[in-house]
């Protein structure tokens, strides 16, 4: 799948214009503010319907508009679809999502045109709270298993009535006993979302482990382990012996204490937790890496080409390594990258692209380069 | 300014499952334009259901005769009981021909969001037409979402102990899904793939 143009109206500071995409790498220049990240932004929208910056819509809007709008052309097999995103400022949570004009469920919608991004903003994944780090699980699952994403729902609502029903129980409005069919529930729909999640981690950590060592990285002791919280990952007897064990703290609670809903995932470097171990530069190169770790897992199960986000190529402080990630993103997505700093690209060999430069929220005439 | 009449029509509307404010306004705007017989069969027929239809005291299904046709349909077998969540599920297990049995409405499902528990829906009276003792089979036709999943489970614990065989649809509807949306053949399968739980 190939995005071949972006259109966007009212999308931060973007002027609203159509702009020509090339198939193997876009690399967008120019200064702070001129609005080169707002259409990697945009990108990353009209593919997951998200930001990878903000997860407050209403910060996406053009001052004062009332309505945004994002169309991708995508083409496959010589094949073009269009798919778009359509936003009301009052009422941003809920977003119209079409396909060649019609309307779309989301889970078959973000299934279209997978995306893998990387900004500052990931590396929360390491140094951030757990739920960065389930998310960051999650989007890697989906992107593999699309129906993933209808088991977390599901488990997630369960988790919703459950709750509602502790209370219940508290407060002497229902009987203790009717807790056990959401018992039931609770444990098939957990081991679900926990078994994929296990599995998902363990290839992830052998994936990373492998591209470390091709970039040739200093940092090569690194260990992600998937840390279930609950025995999810166990027999439904297990798990459903430890609800009953834990059900008359989780009624004085109110909640579900423990479940794929408190999972974590675990950065390890020599046993010590990487968010104090790596460094700055460190950190932002095992992010990256990770990313990776996700474009090679997708290629090599799901055999289509992701499109790749790269904000601000020229932060990264470790250019040889960058000049062998480029060489090894050449082999398999259709890359997108920001850059303030064009001679910084000069000495990277991306490999044929297009440059267009950004000015004050347009987009400048395309340069092709790196092509006969 | 809307005049009050029309006001309290549209108001009315909207309050149906389904029908928002511009639904509404559009349904009382084509009904002012119609002539007035029609509007006064729509306004008969409505009337009418709520005059002459009830729920069966056996089985809970919307009938205007007590027990209604399917509950005193002779040819029908009595020892296979269909659990669906709401009447209107019926017509899709009918529309399969391949269920000759009897049913039992439970009238909605769990929900602890909405405050629906056991003692708010029908499941005492799939247990005691179960005890009764014609009954072999209790087959769970509620929606393979998490609210219909965790009903079935209900109610089969509450069967437990019974001598009656408890079934639950295959479904190769997606997950979350509803029964009404269910076409006849996926309804079919999930029928003949049944499996005890
Ligand atoms: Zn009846």
């Amino acid at each position: 799948m190939i995005l071949r143009e972006l259109a966007t109206r009212n999308f931060r500071n973007l002027e609203s214009a159509r702009l020509e995409l090339d198939p193997d790498a876009n690399v967008f220049v120019g200064s702070n503010g001129q609005g080169k990240t707002n259409l990697l932004e945009a990108i990353y929208f009209v593919s997951t319907t998200k930001s990878f910056r903000t997860n407050r819509a209403v910060n996406l809007f053009r001052f004062d508009a009332d309505h945004l709008f994002v169309e991708g052309i995508i083409e496959s097999d010589g094949i073009r679809k269009s798919m778009s995103v359509g936003l009301e400022a009052a009422s941003a949570r809920k977003r119209e999502l079409l396909i060649n004009g019609e309307k779309t469920p989301l889970d078959r919608y973000v299934a279209e045109l997978p995306v893998i991004a990387y900004s500052a903003a990931r590396l929360e994944i390491i140094r951030g709270a757990p739920d960065e780090r389930r998310r960051f699980l999650d989007r890697g699952i989906a992107s593999l298993h699309p129906g993933y994403i209808a088991s977390l729902t599901k488990y997630h609502r369960t988790v919703e009535q459950r709750n509602a029903l502790l209370r219940a129980v508290a407060d002497g409005e229902e009987k203790e006993s009717s807790l056990d069919a959401w018992d039931v529930e609770l444990a098939t729909t957990g081991a679900v979302v926990a078994a994929a999640r296990a599995e998902f981690a363990a290839i992830l950590s052998a994936e990373l482990t492998r591209i470390v060592r091709e970039m040739d990285y200093h940092v090569d002791e690194l260990e992600v382990r998937y840390e279930p919280s609950g025995p999810y990952l166990a027999d439904r007897e297990t798990i459903l012996s430890s609800l009953d064990a834990n059900r008359d703290r989780e009624i004085g609670a109110g909640f579900t204490l423990r479940g794929p809903h408190r999972d974590d995932l675990a950065f390890r470097v020599h046993g010590r937790d990487a968010s104090e171990v790596l460094s700055s530069g460190e950190t932002k190169m095992t992010v990256l890496f990770l990313k990776l770790a996700r474009v090679a897992l997708y290629r090599e199960r799901v055999g289509r080409k992701p499109l790749f986000i790269f904000d601000d190529v020229d932060a990264e402080l470790d250019l040889p390594v960058i000049q062998r990630l480029m060489t090894f993103l050449r082999r398999g997505v259709q890359l997108f990258a920001t850059s303030a700093k064009e001679e910084v690209l000069s000495r990277l060999s991306i490999g044929p692209h297009v440059t267009i430069p950004v000015v004050a929220g347009r987009a400048g005439t395309a340069r092709t380069e790196g092509r006969p | 300014m809307t005049a009050a009449p029309l006001a309290n029509l549209i108001n009315e509307l909207s309050r149906l499952p389904g029908i928002g404010a511009k639904s509404a306004s559009r349904l009382a705007y084509h009904l002012l334009k119609r002539p007035a017989v029609e509007a006064e069969a729509l306004a008969h027929a409505i009337l009418e259901v709520k005059e002459k239809i009830h729920r069966c005291g056996v089985c809970n299904n919307m009938t205007d005769v007590e027990p209604c046709s399917i509950c005193s349909d002779a040819r029908r077998d009595p020892s296979i009981l269909c659990v669906v969540e709401e009447a209107f599920n019926i017509p899709t297990v009918e529309a399969t021909r391949d269920f000759r049995g009897l049913y039992h409405v439970l009238l909605g499902s769990l929900s602890p969001l909405k405050g629906i528990g056991p003692d708010d829906i029908d499941v005492a009276g799939v247990v005691r037409r179960a005890r009764s003792g014609s009954i072999r089979e209790v087959i769970l036709a509620t929606n393979p979402n998490v609210e219909g999943e965790t009903t079935a489970l209900y109610v089969a614990q509450q069967l437990r102990g019974l001598e009656v065989r408890v079934t639950r649809l295959a479904f190769g509807l997606p997950v979350g899904g509803d029964l009404e949306y269910a076409d006849q053949v996926t309804m079919a399968k999930a029928l003949e793939g049944r499996r005890e739980i």
